[in-house]
C-alpha cells in the first residue's frame, strides 16, 4: 500500500465511515484504490477485507425489489446479535453507470463501511451443512 | 458467393472448436468475459469428451456453469447447458471477485440457479462443485433444503479427512459442503432409492438413505437454499459446478473436469 492507502486504511480502522462522509480527495483515492481492473488487487483484498456495510432489512427489501434489475441482487449476512451487514465489495460494482449494482450507489453509499471481524459471524458447523 | 479451399487461411487457420462449445462461447463473450489464451480449446475438448462419456446431458435438467479459464464477471453467469435454457441470477457478486482460477465467495454473494431438482427426480439426481482453493473454515458450496429436516451426513472428517460435507435429507435435497483441503470434484448423487454415491477427489463411497420427493427448491450456489434464503454461504473459491439428472460416469466426469482444470492453468 502507498502511504496515501494506508493512511485511508488507518482511518477507516478507527471509527465506520460512510462513502458520503469522506472528503473529495478520500473519496477519490479510494474510488482510485477499490475499482477492479480484472481481478482484485492485493491491495484491494487488504482495504476490503472484513469491511462491511450495516443495512436494514426495509432497505435490503427496497434495493432488492425496486431498485436493482432483474437477475441481479443483493444478499445480507447476519451476524450473531442478527444484525445484517453487505460487503463492502460492493462499492467497487457500483460507481459507474455500467456498473452492476449502481441502481443502488445511493443507498451504498450513505451505509458506514464498518471492520467487522470474521469471528462476529457465526461460524456453521458441519450439521448446518 | 466466396467459397473456402483447403488451403483458405480462413479455412486452414479455423481452430475447429466442437460447436456446442463455440455456441457457448459466444455467449460467454456477448456477456463481457474474455477467454484465456488455450483456454477455448481446453473447453472444447471439455465438451467433446463429456459428449463421449454422456455426461453432458444430464446437466440440461439442471444447470452447468463454469467459472475458470476466462476473465469478466459476466460469463460466469452463462451456463454450459441448463434446463430450458434457463439463466442463474447473480446475488452479490462484483467483477473484483471473478479471478482466473474462478469465482471467489465472500461469505455472502451466491448464485440462484432459478431452476432445481422436480418431483420425481428423487433417483436420478447429481450435484458436483470443483474447488480452486485450499481452506479449513466450513461453509456450503452448493445445495437445497434445510440442514436440520432430518438431512443424513453422507461423508464427513472422519471419512474424507478434512474432505468435504456431504448431506442428504429425508426429502430428497443435496448439499455439499467443506472444509476441503485439495483442489479436485465434490460430487454426490442417487441412481436408486436406497443409496447415495459421492466422490471426493479421488475417494468414492456410498451411504444408504432412503429417498423420498425432492424439495421444489431452486439450486443455490456458493450456498444452500433453505426455504428460498441462503444458509451459510462460503466464502471459498469454485471452479465448475452443476447439477442434473444422475452422471453415467461420475469416474470419468472427475477425470474431464481435473484434465479442463489442469489446461486451464487451475493449480494449487
Amino acid at each position: 500500500m502507498t502511504p496515501d492507502q494506508l493512511a485511508l486504511k488507518e482511518l477507516l480502522d478507527s471509527a465506520p465511515l460512510a462513502w458520503v462522509q469522506l472528503n473529495p480527495n478520500q473519496r477519490s483515492l479510494l474510488r482510485k484504490t477499490l475499482r477492479p481492473d480484472g481481478e482484485f488487487t492485493p491491495e484491494q483484498r487488504e482495504l476490503l477485507q472484513d469491511r462491511y456495510l450495516p443495512i436494514t432489512t426495509e432497505q435490503l427489501a427496497q434495493a432488492q425489489r425496486l431498485l436493482l434489475p432483474r437477475r441481479t441482487q443483493v444478499n445480507a449476512r447476519a451476524d450473531a446479535d442478527g444484525a445484517m451487514w453487505l460487503p463492502a465489495d460492493l462499492l467497487t460494482d457500483c460507481m459507474e453507470v455500467s456498473d452492476t449494482y449502481h441502481a443502488i450507489v445511493g443507498l451504498l453509499a450513505q451505509l458506514p463501511i464498518t471492520l467487522k471481524p470474521a469471528d462476529d459471524f457465526p461460524a456453521p458447523s458441519p450439521l448446518d451443512i | 458467393m466466396r467459397t473456402l479451399t483447403l488451403f483458405d487461411p480462413a479455412f486452414v487457420n479455423r481452430p475447429g472448436f466442437d460447436p456446442d462449445a463455440e455456441a457457448w462461447f459466444a455467449q460467454v463473450e456477448a456477456a463481457g468475459s474474455v477467454f484465456a489464451e488455450g483456454a477455448k480449446a481446453a473447453y472444447s475438448k471439455f465438451f467433446v469428451q463429456l459428449k463421449s462419456d454422456g455426461n453432458l446431458a444430464p446437466f440440461s435438467n439442471g444447470m452447468l456453469l463454469a467459472f475458470a479459464g476466462f476473465s469478466g464477471l459476466g460469463g460466469c453467469f452463462r451456463p454450459i447447458t441448463s434446463r430450458g435454457n434457463a439463466l442463474p441470477t447473480n446475488v452479490g457478486f462484483v467483477a473484483g471477485q471473478k479471478v482466473a482460477a474462478g469465482l471467489q465467495g465472500n461469505g455472502s454473494a451466491y448464485i440462484n440457479c432459478n431452476v432445481g431438482f422436480l418431483a420425481g427426480q428423487q433417483n436420478n439426481q447429481s450435484a458436483f462443485v470443483w474447488h480452486s482453493d485450499i481452506y479449513a473454515s466450513p461453509g456450503v458450496y452448493l445445495g437445497t433444503g434445510f440442514g436440520d429436516d432430518g438431512s443424513t451426513q453422507l461423508g464427513d472428517n472422519t471419512l474424507f479427512a478434512n474432505g468435504p460435507f456431504f448431506r442428504c435429507s429425508s426429502s430428497g435435497a443435496i448439499s455439499i459442503g467443506g472444509p476441503r483441503t485439495e483442489f479436485d470434484i465434490a460430487l454426490c448423487q442417487r441412481t436408486q432409492a436406497s443409496e447415495f454415491s459421492y466422490l471426493s477427489g479421488s475417494r468414492s463411497g456410498n451411504a444408504a438413505v432412503v429417498s423420498q420427493a425432492p424439495l421444489l427448491l431452486d439450486v443455490f450456489m456458493f450456498t444452500r437454499n433453505s426455504g428460498g434464503s441462503p444458509t451459510n454461504p462460503t466464502d471459498r473459491r469454485l471452479s465448475l459446478g452443476g447439477f442434473g439428472d444422475a452422471l453415467p460416469n461420475p469416474g470419468a466426469y472427475r477425470t474431464t473436469c481435473n484434465t479442463l482444470m489442469t489446461e486451464l492453468g487451475v493449480t494449487p
